[in-house]
C-alpha cells in the first residue's frame, strides 16, 4: 500500500458526497458540502473486531446513525490515529516471573482512536470508533481509571489490523529478586505511532525493575522513516511523566510490596 | 466634650505627624506580613484556611491600630482591656453557640473530612459541598436547595463523604429460590456484571453467597464503578440481571432484589 493509497492519506474530498473509513469493524462518514463538514460513526466493540480496514469510499448516506455537524473551511482531509488518553491494561493468563536480571518482551497490538485532520491542521472531530471497558489500576484509595483491552501478555499477535497499533514492550529486571508480572498498564498517551506496511507501529515501551523495589517505565523512540510518522509525542519528557505517574501503580500490581 | 477639647489642645502637631507616621508603618508592616503569610501558604492550605488567615489579619491589623491610636494619644488601655474581658466573657455566654460553631469549623479545616466540591450525605442532608465558612457549611442538595449545616452538628455527628476515593462498590443482594440452580444463578450475575459497560473490570465483582433466608438463598454482590457512573449503573445492571434471570427462566421471589 503505497502513501497516497493509505487510509491515513490527506485528501480532496468530492463535494456532497459521504465518503467511509472502515476500521476493523467499525466505521467512520464523512461528508464535505463547502465550508459544512457532516460525519457520523458506527463504533465496535471488542469482540467485533475483524480484519476490515480500509477507505474512503464513497457510500449511501449513513441515516440510521446520528449525523453531526462541524464548520470549518474546505480543505483536503485526512482521518489520523491518536492515542488514547487513558491507559490501556493488558493481562497475562498466568504469573509471569522475570528472573533477576533477565529480560522480557512482549508484543501487544492495541486499538487507536481517530479525528479527521485538515490539511491545515484543523481537527474536525473526534470519532467515537471502539466501545471500551474500564477497569481500574491500582488499590481502591489510589489509582488510574483505565482501559481494559481483552488480549494478554503471552499470545502471539495475530496479523495486524490497520487500525491498532503494535506496541513492543521490554522488562528489563534489575533487581534482585523475581518480577512477578500479572497485569500491566500501557500509557499509549506518550507514544509517537508510524505507519510501516499498511500497518502501525509505536514507540518501544521499557519497563525497569529497579533495584530499591520500584520501577521505571520509559519510552524509546521507533526508528521508523519520517515519511510514515503519523503522530509525534515528545520522548525527552516521557521518561519522567511515566515514572511518576507510572510507579506506584506499578509496584502495586505487579505483585512488588 | 471636654476631653476631646484637652487632648486636642495637648497634641502638637510634630507629635501628631508621628502618630499617623508609626500607624502608617505598622499598617504597612502588618500588611506585608499578610501578603507574605497567604503567599507562603498559597498551595498548601485550602482556600477555605487562606480565607480563615486574611479575614484573622484584617481584624489583629485593625485592633493593633486602635490600640496604638489610644495608647499614643496618652490614653490609659489598661482599664479598657479589664473593660473588654468582662464584655468578652459576656459575650462569650451569650454567644457559646456561634463560638463553639466558629472552633468546630477549625476542626472541620484542620481534619479535613471533605472538602469543597465533595459529595456528602449527614444523613438528613445528602448534597455537594458549596462552602466550608466560620459557621457553617454550606450544600447545594440534588434537588437544587441550598442548606446551611452548623459546624457544630457536623462535628458530632457521623459525615459520609461519598466522593473521598475515585472508585465505589455498589452493593446488591439477590434471593435465589431454593428451586432454583444457585450455581447457574452465580454464573449469570458473573456474566451479567462483565458486560455492563459501567462496571470496573478490576477490582472484580465481589460475590458471596450469604445466607439462608425463608425465601431463599441471599447472593451478595458488590460491583466496583467509578463515581460518575452510579446513575447508569444501576438503571442498567438491575434491568439487565431482571432480564437475563428472565431469559434464563430462574424465577426470582418478590422483593428478591434490593440494595444492600
Amino acid at each position: 500500500m503505497n502513501a497516497a493509497e493509505s487510509p491515513w492519506a490527506f485528501r480532496t474530498l468530492s463535494q456532497d458526497s459521504w465518503y467511509r473509513w472502515r476500521l476493523d469493524g467499525a466505521e467512520v462518514f464523512l461528508k464535505n458540502v463547502g465550508s459544512s463538514w457532516y460525519w457520523a460513526t458506527r463504533p465496535k466493540h471488542p469482540e467485533g473486531l475483524r480484519q476490515d480496514f480500509g477507505g474512503p469510499e464513497v457510500v449511501e448516506a449513513p441515516y440510521d446513525l446520528e449525523i453531526h455537524h462541524v464548520l470549518a473551511s474546505c480543505q483536503p482531509v485526512a482521518l489520523r490515529p491518536f492515542a488514547l488518553s487513558r491507559p490501556f491494561v493488558v493481562r497475562a493468563t498466568r504469573a509471569i516471573s522475570v528472573l533477576a536480571g533477565e529480560q522480557a518482551e512482549f508484543l501487544v497490538d492495541l486499538p487507536v482512536s481517530v479525528h479527521w485532520m485538515t490539511s491545515a491542521g484543523v481537527v474536525l472531530a473526534h470519532p467515537n470508533t471502539i466501545e471500551l471497558h474500564k477497569t481500574w489500576f491500582g488499590d481502591t484509595s489510589a489509582g488510574r481509571l483505565c482501559f481494559l483491552w481483552p488480549t494478554t501478555l503471552e499470545a502471539p499477535p495475530n496479523q495486524p489490523y490497520g487500525s491498532m497499533f503494535r506496541c513492543h514492550i521490554q522488562v528489563r529486571n534489575e533487581g534482585k529478586s523475581p518480577l512477578v508480572l500479572r497485569q500491566f498498564p500501557i500509557y499509549c498517551e506518550y507514544l509517537s505511532l508510524w505507519e510501516e506496511g499498511g500497518s502501525l507501529r509505536s514507540d518501544l515501551v521499557v519497563v525497569e525493575s529497579l533495584g530499591d523495589q520500584s520501577l521505571r517505565m520509559t519510552t524509546e523512540p521507533y526508528k521508523g522513516s519520517d515519511q510514515g510518522l503519523l503522530l509525534y509525542e515528545a520522548a525527552v519528557t516521557q521518561s519522567e511523566v511515566l515514572f511518576q505517574r507510572g510507579v506506584d501503580f506499578l509496584r502495586n500490581i505487579a505483585g512488588i510490596s | 466634650m471636654d476631653i476631646v477639647n484637652t487632648v486636642w489642645n495637648s497634641l502638637d502637631f510634630l507629635k501628631l505627624l508621628q502618630i499617623v507616621l508609626l500607624l502608617l508603618v505598622l499598617g504597612l508592616g502588618l500588611r506585608l506580613l499578610q501578603f507574605l503569610t497567604l503567599r507562603l501558604s498559597k498551595g498548601r492550605v485550602s482556600e477555605q484556611t487562606q480565607m480563615l488567615l486574611r479575614k484573622a489579619f484584617h481584624w489583629t491589623t485593625l485592633v493593633v491600630l486602635i490600640m496604638v491610636f489610644f495608647s499614643s494619644l496618652g490614653f490609659d488601655l489598661s482599664a479598657v482591656l479589664g473593660a473588654a474581658g468582662i464584655a468578652g466573657i459576656a459575650i462569650g455566654f451569650a454567644a457559646q453557640t456561634s463560638i463553639s460553631n466558629v472552633i468546630s469549623g477549625l476542626f472541620l479545616l484542620s481534619e479535613k473530612p471533605f472538602s469543597v466540591g465533595d459529595v456528602i450525605n449527614t444523613g438528613e442532608v445528602n448534597g455537594v459541598v458549596l462552602s466550608i465558612d466560620t459557621l457553617s457549611v454550606k450544600v447545594r442538595t440534588f434537588d437544587n436547595t441550598f442548606v446551611r449545616i452548623p459546624n457544630e452538628s457536623l462535628i458530632k455527628s457521623n459525615v459520609v463523604n461519598v466522593t473521598r476515593f475515585p472508585i465505589r462498590r455498589l452493593d446488591l443482594v439477590v434471593t435465589i429460590p431454593y428451586s432454583e440452580n444457585l450455581a447457574r444463578a452465580l454464573e449469570v450475575i458473573k456474566e451479567v456484571v462483565v458486560v455492563n459497560k459501567y462496571a470496573l473490570a478490576n477490582p472484580e465483582l465481589f460475590l458471596l453467597v450469604k445466607r439462608f433466608a425463608p425465601a431463599g438463598t441471599e447472593v451478595s454482590l458488590g460491583v466496583w464503578f467509578e463515581p460518575s457512573d452510579m446513575t447508569n449503573l444501576k438503571n442498567t445492571l438491575v434491568v439487565q440481571l431482571l432480564e437475563r434471570f428472565r431469559t434464563e427462566n430462574i424465577e426470582l421471589p418478590k422483593s428478591s432484589l434490593y440494595q444492600a
